[in-house]
């Protein structure tokens, strides 16, 4: 008897097709790929913290964009974002000048952090990035509207001693867009 | 006729109380009530196994007994009046919808909301059946008992 209905983003299904979409992701970097197949009309930038982490990892939300409920359904400690394996910003916003998250280190480049940026649209926009690198046929265009360039900037310095570096998910209300710190990055406006 | 004093005053058997019923009458129970609240869960209700740490005496050192079947539910039940509450259930058993229904009657009978009364009445005779089953526990303990003190005399 099911007495307790939750929002698909939460169901164990729909976050297996969700972590498709996001391996997909990570595999053709630069591409844009819709999660509504997966989460329907929960926002995407939920979906993807909803499939990766669990009570083993940790997590920071420092731009205050998950409400109390979706912190407690999210069940992993919520701590500062220099120390936590998952973070979710506001792409908006630029980083904050002496902000660096975790980037691993030459014998650990796992205990890094993976970065969830969060803007408004992904695929189309001013700011474009063209991608080279792993999973990449010559070149992609990404083009995006409210991600603040600077993350660029320093994402540039975070992966310059590679096998250290972060991770990106790029997202905007439904669809998201993967950088692993494999890509190299050049900004266009 | 349910005494609703020893009902509350036995709150940490609440749990146990209602797990001893047959499942359908508590989730005919839990059922009722969701008709009449908004329910709606906290924490993802999960159900599995969990690992029983202990500290040992000498060394202090933790080790794990066993594993043991765990369920559990962290609840928001909203009244039709708007009134929100919590309610929330652990237990042993492998039993995620379970768990579910045990928060639910754990946050409406704590809280007292529309239908705490029934909620009482189920456990009531959720603990009558636990004392039944205690009482059995006990006679059979003294039936089992063995005086090996008569041993000891026979050796002599």
């Amino acid at each position: 008897m099911n007495l307790v209905s939750v929002e698909p983003v939460w169901r164990p299904e729909s976050q297996q097709r969700g972590y498709r979409v996001l391996l997909d992701a990570m595999s053709y970097p630069g591409r844009v790929l819709d999660l509504r197949d997966a989460f329907g009309e929960s926002r995407a930038e939920l979906g993807i913290l909803a499939c990766l982490i669990d009570d083993i990892v940790t997590f920071s939300d420092p731009d205050g964009r998950l409400d109390a409920r979706e912190r407690g359904m999210l069940n992993a400690p919520c701590i500062a974002p220099d120390l936590a394996d998952y973070i979710l910003h506001a792409a908006e916003r630029p980083p904050l000048p002496d902000y660096t998250p975790k980037l691993g280190s030459l014998y650990r480049p796992d205990d890094s952090a993976t970065l969830i940026l969060s803007g408004v649209e992904v695929g189309q926009g001013p700011l474009t990035l063209l991608l080279e690198g792993p999973g990449i046929e010559h070149q992609a265009e990404l083009r995006l509207t409210g991600f603040d360039p600077a993350w660029f900037a320093r994402r540039d310095a975070w992966v310059s001693n590679f096998p250290e570096g972060v991770d990106l998910f790029l997202c905007d209300r439904f669809r998201v867009a993967a950088l692993p710190r494999t890509s190299r990055v050049r900004q266009t406006e | 006729m349910t005494d609703y004093d020893e009902v509350f005053a036995a709150r940490p058997q609440w749990t146990v109380a209602l797990a001893a019923l047959p499942k359908p009458e508590v989730f005919a129970l839990a059922g009722r009530l969701a008709e009449t609240h908004t329910v709606r869960p906290l924490a993802v209700s999960q159900a599995g196994l969990a690992l029983l740490p202990l500290r040992e005496s000498v060394q202090k050192q933790t080790f794990y007994l066993g594993e043991l079947p765990l369920s559990t539910s962290h609840l928001e039940i909203e009244t039709p009046d708007g009134t929100t509450v919590q309610g929330a259930a652990l237990i042993m058993a492998d039993d995620a919808d379970f768990a579910d229904a045990l928060a639910l009657c754990d946050g409406v009978l704590t809280h007292r909301l529309s239908g705490w009364e029934d909620v009482a009445g189920q456990v009531a005779e959720g603990l009558e059946r636990l004392r039944h089953q205690a009482r059995i526990r006990k006679t059979m303990l003294t039936r089992s008992r063995v005086n090996f003190s008569l041993l000891n005399e026979d050796d002599e």
